[in-house]
Order: structure tokens, then sequence, then C-alpha cells
């Protein structure tokens, strides 16, 4: 008889407490699995929120008091050769909706000329770029936003404003992206000036200007150099790197990844003391057997090995129950969403994780009715009466 | 014949190993239960309190916030004209134009860079008319003639620099100090998380010259709908909501929030089940004999099942108190979440009475749930199978 066969065996021993203890295993792995996922998406957000190698200037005070245009400009003086600064991009804040729908997502216009070259995670094709180019209405759009919608490539589509003067624009979708934040609309922002001088509202100023560069090791001294610069204008700005951004962010918005690490390692803690109990019993009901297995000649270290097995064994397929139907859930039906987030799906790492720490679970759990098994005496044992 | 409650706790105390890691679980769940609706109850009461029946806010229309909206000279005067508001012994229209702008601020303690969005609100005296629920805890009112604002209780708690006496930069350019020199309560609510300043020099050191909002005092809560209907009518044109309207549906992003601790908190709870269970199961399953014993000497089957439920009650009650003694960890945490004005609103994690009571009763039929149908089985023991089995 095998170690596996042995455990599945004791295992089916009492079928009641071994798939209470699956329930009460699984569960909470669900929300760890789920929990761990929200942490993963804010980490790979960080990370590539780094490798764009962008920074973020806005106003020192607010995100909502507007920049003059001119700042562009004088960033871009600070490299007039162009080797560390690649492209500056200002976005302004539109506030679009969609008339007659709730539905809130960002809407912001960027520099037409260097917009592509501060976003190139949106991958335009070469006609893409050629309609984003010639077609001043024209605008990128997140495939969350877009799939509410119903929207297609060539559709014209109406934004209204929320915010002063509380302009309507009319815009002609040139991509559909996958990248960044999904709900995203961007479009040009000499056509919202354009608009804005129509009613005679103040043009030509940006909430962010997105500071594209070429070397990691420029962003630290750039940022110094672009707040240097405006430290003694009415205007003074707050430069951050993309990760810095996000996170300040994130962390507005109710820090929902820290909230969600701290439940993740809860739920661990729960699962411990369920799988310990577990295990602490089924020991108990076989001390004798223990005994009689280790005066037939299995060594200590055997009988250990058995009890272990027997505790990863429940934790990991507690762990496969928690983790697996969820993630093939979420596999067949993407459109669910989460708070902030707009669609999930369990990345297989996250799984992974589940997995990794459902054998710990497991090792935790067996950990003290293991010791004693191996400390066991034959004698003691089976002298004892149940 | 109900069997003696010592009985019980002996039973418990043999078991105690099983016993202790169940009700350390359970614990563990009663405790998180606790914080989430302290967490909950927190940021509800702030909005629930905020909403009064007579208060109306106007926005420019189009406008889903204050943040985001700009109310002109004339559509002021307009409002003065509406009859339905309440006067003040002037005989002077309650009505109050006020201006929001931002100033970031760092969170007290956090050590970090990031900060927070504080809402300014330009004011004048008739805005304390108004909003009669804003009182005075310490030092006094702004002197128009100085750069001088007050601060909401909430807000002093949870960000830096905002005590009585220190400073703190406001302005379009955050480049003007304003000396703080009071501290208001407003019963709870969003208010409290607010700076408040002389209308006229915010509005000035802010380079604007169109208020927010303006806010009206109806003289009775009957006349909400035809006020509101009034204001968003053909001769005013204003997007008006009442005061609990408005700070609703401000508040919808946080209403992910609730959803999600409600889901947490009821997959907890089923695992919880599936561990008093086990629990209980092998409280019965070891003294199968025993019942037996009791039953032959005459208990009934019914005392037998209550006193594994019992046994079960005394043991989601230990559970509940220790977690309701952990979830004390929470109580008053202050904690704050940005609102869809784009301000940032500070609440405290409150837990009440009302809540434990709430926690000890879920731990109870937690238990009762899990336990059940091993005490049912431990009731319908047949003496006859079990002696047998000798």
């Amino acid at each position: 008889m095998t170690l596996f066969s042995l455990v599945h065996r004791n295992l089916r021993r009492n079928r009641l407490r071994t798939g209470l203890t699956l329930l009460a295993v699984a569960l909470p792995l669900i929300i760890f699995v789920l929990a761990t996922t929200v942490v993963n998406i804010a980490l790979r957000i960080a990370a590539s929120a780094k490798e764009h190698l962008r920074l973020a200037v806005h106003h020192k005070v607010s995100l909502i008091n507007p920049l003059p245009e001119a700042h562009r400009r004088r960033i871009e003086e600070l490299d007039p050769e162009h080797t560390r600064i690649k492209a500056v991009c200002g976005m302004r804040w539109f506030g679009g909706r969609v008339p007659n729908d709730q539905f809130n997502f960002p809407s912001l216009a960027g520099d037409p000329d260097t917009w592509p070259i501060a976003y190139p995670e949106h991958r335009l094709t070469s006609e893409e770029l050629a309609a984003w180019q010639s077609e001043r209405r024209a605008a990128v759009v997140g495939t969350t936003t877009a799939d509410r919608f119903g929207w297609k490539v060539g559709q014209k589509i109406t934004l209204k404003s929320v915010i002063p003067p509380y302009l309507t624009v009319e815009l002609k979708i040139v991509k559909i992206t996958t990248a960044g934040d999904t709900r995203m609309v961007s479009f040009r922002r000499d056509y919202l000036d354009e608009m804005l001088r129509a009613v005679g509202a103040p043009a030509g100023y940006a909430n962010i200007f997105w500071v594209k560069c070429h070397r990691a090791e420029d962003l630290g001294p750039l940022q110094r150099q672009i707040d240097e610069l405006f430290r003694n204008s009415p205007d003074q700005t707050k430069t951050e790197d993309e990760e810095a951004f996000l996170a300040s962010f994130l962390k507005m918005q109710g820090d929902l990844p820290n909230l969600m690490a701290a439940v993740a390692a809860f739920v661990v803690l729960v699962v411990i003391l369920v799988a310990a109990n577990t295990m602490s019993m089924s020991f108990r009901e076989r001390v004798g057997e223990v005994a009689v297995f280790k005066a037939l000649g299995f060594s200590r270290r055997a009988v250990l090995l058995l009890i272990l097995a027997e505790s990863v064994t429940i934790a990991l397929w507690g762990g496969i129950l928690g983790s697996l139907p969820l993630y093939l859930l979420l596999k067949l039906f993407p459109d669910i969403g989460f708070g902030p987030i707009s669609r999930i799906s369990v990345p297989p790492r996250v799984v992974g994780v589940a997995l990794g720490m459902s054998v710990v679970i497991g090792l935790l759990a067996g950990l003290v009715p293991a010791a004693r098994a191996y400390q066991l005496r034959v004698v003691d044992a089976l002298r004892r009466v149940a | 014949m109900a069997l003696p409650l010592t009985y019980n706790l002996r039973n418990l105390y043999v078991r105690r190993r099983s016993v202790g890691l169940t009700v350390a679980a359970l614990a563990l769940i009663v405790a998180a239960f606790a914080g989430l609706l302290g967490f909950a109850g927190g940021i509800r009461r702030v909005f629930d309190v905020t909403g009064s029946p007579t208060k109306i806010v106007v926005l420019k229309l189009g406008s889903t916030s204050e943040t985001g909206s700009a109310v002109g000279l004339d559509d002021l005067n307009k409002l003065t004209a509406i009859d339905l508001l309440a006067r003040d012994e002037r005989g002077r229209p309650l009505l109050s134009p006020e201006v929001m702008v931002q100033a970031s601020l760092r969170r007290r303690g956090s050590g970090d860079e990031a900060s927070a969005n504080v809402a300014v609100r330009g004011v004048d005296d008739m805005a304390f008319a108004v909003h009669d629920e804003i009182k005075l805890i310490e030092g006094r009112r702004f002197n128009p003639a100085e750069y001088e604002v007050i601060v909401g209780r909430a807000a002093s708690q949870r960000f830096e620099g905002l005590t009585v006496g220190s400073e703190i930069p406001i302005g379009y350019a955050g480049d003007k100090l304003f000396t703080v020199v009071g501290v208001f309560s407003a019963n709870g609510g969003v208010r409290e998380s607010e700076i408040w300043g002389y209308r006229s020099t915010i509005l000035d050191v802010q380079k604007r010259t169109m208020v927010s909002s303006v806010i009206c005092r109806l003289a009775r809560p009957e006349d909400m709908k035809a006020a509101v209907d009034l204001i968003q009518g053909p001769t005013i044109q204003l997007t008006a909501k009442s005061e609990r309207a408005y700070y609703q549906e401000l508040n919808e992003s946080s209403k992910w929030i609730l959803r999600l601790a409600m889901l947490l908190v009821v997959v907890m709870g089923l695992a919880a089940c599936g561990a008093v269970a086990i629990t209980m199961h092998a409280l019965v399953a070891g003294r199968t004999r025993e019942i037996a014993m009791l039953k032959a000497i005459g208990f009934s089957g019914g005392s037998v099942l209550a006193a594994f439920l019992i046994e079960a009650c005394i043991l989601s009650l230990a559970a509940g108190a220790i977690g309701c003694l952990i979830s004390l960890l929470f109580d008053g945490m202050s904690r704050d979440m940005l609102n869809n004005s784009f301000t940032t609103v500070a609440f405290r994690v409150r837990l009440t009475p009302a809540i434990w009571g709430l926690s000890m009763l879920t731990a109870v039929v937690i238990g009762l749930l899990g336990a059940f149908q091993p005490a049912w089985r431990a009731g319908r023991l047949r003496v006859i199978d079990v002696l047998r089995e000798g």
C-alpha cells in the first residue's frame, strides 16, 4: 500500500468530517483567491507603471487645478536634444458621460502629437495612427466602456461633460484598446480647446503633463528639476513617477489592495485553525493505530510523514476546490466586476499561490499531531484504554 | 428532564483542544464580522446624518457634484425669490452660496507622501443659519478680515496640521497661509471632514468668481418636491436635489465596500458552520455510549438534543465574547475615502453595543446551525444499537 492510497483511505474513514473540513477550508480560500487577485492586479499595474517610464506633473495643490499648456514647452526645454525626454503629453480631464446614462468612466483629452508616443501601450497600427492624426475628433476607447455601449471602430459617439462649461463633444472611434484602464476614453486636446473657445471658456490648460522618458535613471533627477523649474511660478507643480501617482490615487479610493492583503492573511489564519482541529482529532482517534505502525517497524519519520501527508492532502483538496472553480467561472464569465475593477480574471499565478498556501496550511495544521506521533512511545499508547 | 449545565461545561473541558481551536476560529470570524460592520456603519452613518429633510443642494444644470459646478450671480438672484424658503428673524431667506475647493493635506501618522484631497468650503454668516447642525466645539468663528478658517472635527482628527493655532496653505497656488481658529462638529456628518473659511477670501485666493453651489433651507419639509421642481423648471434651470439624495449619490462609490463586506461575512460564516459541525460531531461521536447510558436511565431524546445544542451555545458565546474583545482593536480606527465629488470624507470605525449584540447573535446562530445535525443524531441514538456494539 502506497503512502498516497493510505492517506486517502484514512480521509475516507470519516467522510462527514473530511467533507466538513473541505468546506471550511475551501470557502475561506475562495476569499483568499479573490483577495490575492486584487493585490496581484494592483502589483501588476504598479510594475507596468514602472516600465512605462513616465512622470506625472500636476498642480501642487490639487489635480483639479489645471496647469497652463506653456508648462509643456518649458519642460521640453529642460532637454532640448531629447536625450532624456521622449515626449511631453498634456492631458485635460473632460468628465464625460454618455447622455442619460450613469456609467462613470474617465475621459481625457491629450496632446494629439505626443499622445501616441507617451502611450505606446495602446499599439496603434500605422492606419490607426494616421486616423488619430488626421481626424480631429478621433478617440481611443477602452474595451470595458466600448463593450458596455456596444461601440465599434469607426462609430460616432457623443459625450456630455459633467463639469463646467458642460460641453458636448462628438467623437469618432479609431481604436478600441485593451491596454491601461479599460474604461478610459482618450481624445484630442486641440479639439477640446476648440470647443472650449467656441463657448468662451478658458482653453489651453492641462490637468497632468505626462513626461515620457528614455531611461529609468533619469526619472528621479527630472522629477526634482521640473518641480524646481516651477517653484516660483503661480502654478507650482508636484511631479511623481507613475507608480507613486497611481498608488496615491488608489489610496484615495479606499486603499483596496491593503485591505485585501489583510483579509487574505486573516483567512489563512482561520483556515489553519480549522484544519489543525481536524488533524488533531483524527490523530487522537488513531493513537493506537500509530503505535501499531511503529511496533510493526515503521520508523518515526514514516509516521510523521504519514500524518503530515494527510494534513497536506486535505488542505490541498480544499485549495483546489477553493481556487479552480472560481478560476474557471471567471474564465467563462469574464464580465463579472468587483468594485472599482470593472472585470477580473484570476491569474494562473494566483491559483499557484493559493495551492502553495494550502500546502503551507496543511503543514502547519499537521505539525502538532505529527510531532506527537513522532515522539509517541509504543508502550504508552498501547497500554492506554480508549 | 434537562441535563445539568455543569455536564456541558465539563464535556467542553474534556475536549478542550478541539473546542479551543474551534472557539479561536469562530472568534476570529466574529471579530472580522464586528469590524466590518463597524467599518460599514461608520461610512453609512456619516452620509445618513448629513441628509436634512429641509435642505436643498442647488448646482449648475448638468453637474453631479459641487466640485464640478459653477453658479453665477443671476442664478443666485432667482433663487432668492423663491418663497418656499425659511427666513431668519430679519426676514432674509435662508440660502447659502458656497464655494467648494480642495486642499492637499497629509494624513496623520501615515508617514508617506500620499496626501488626501480635503474639501475647503467658503461660506458667510448665513451658512451657520442654513446648516443649523454646525456647532463650534473649540475656539471661535473665522474673522472675515483675516486669513482664518475653522475645521471639522473628523478632519482635525484625520489630517495633519488642523489643530487650533496651526497654519495651513490654501488657495489656487497653495501659497496663502490660513490660521485655524476653531473646530466644529456637524452631528457626525460629511461636513465634519471639511475646512470652512470666509467665502470672498476663499474665492479670491482660489482665483474664482463663481460659487459652486447654493444650499437652501425650506420652511417645511413637505415643500421639498415643489421646490426641487421649481428650481429645475424652465424659469431657474438649475440642478436641485434634497441634501439626502445628493449625498446618497455621492456615496455611490462606497457601496461596493459594503457589498464586499457582506460577501466576506456570508462566506466566512458558512465556513464557521462547518468548523463548529466538525467539533460537535466529534463531541457526539466520542460519547455515544455515554449518551446511550443517559437515555437508558431515563433522559429523553429531546433533552439529549438540548444538551448538545446548549454545549454549542456555550462554545459560540465564548467565541463571540472573545471575538468582540478582539474587535475592540478596530474601534475608533480613523479611515477615509474619496467620494464622487473628488473630496475625502473621514470616518471612524464605530463599534456599538448593537454591533456587538448582533455579532454575539451571529456566533450563536452559526454555532447552532453547525451543531444541529450532530445534536439531532445524538438525540436519535438507539440505546440498544449502541450498547450492543460494545
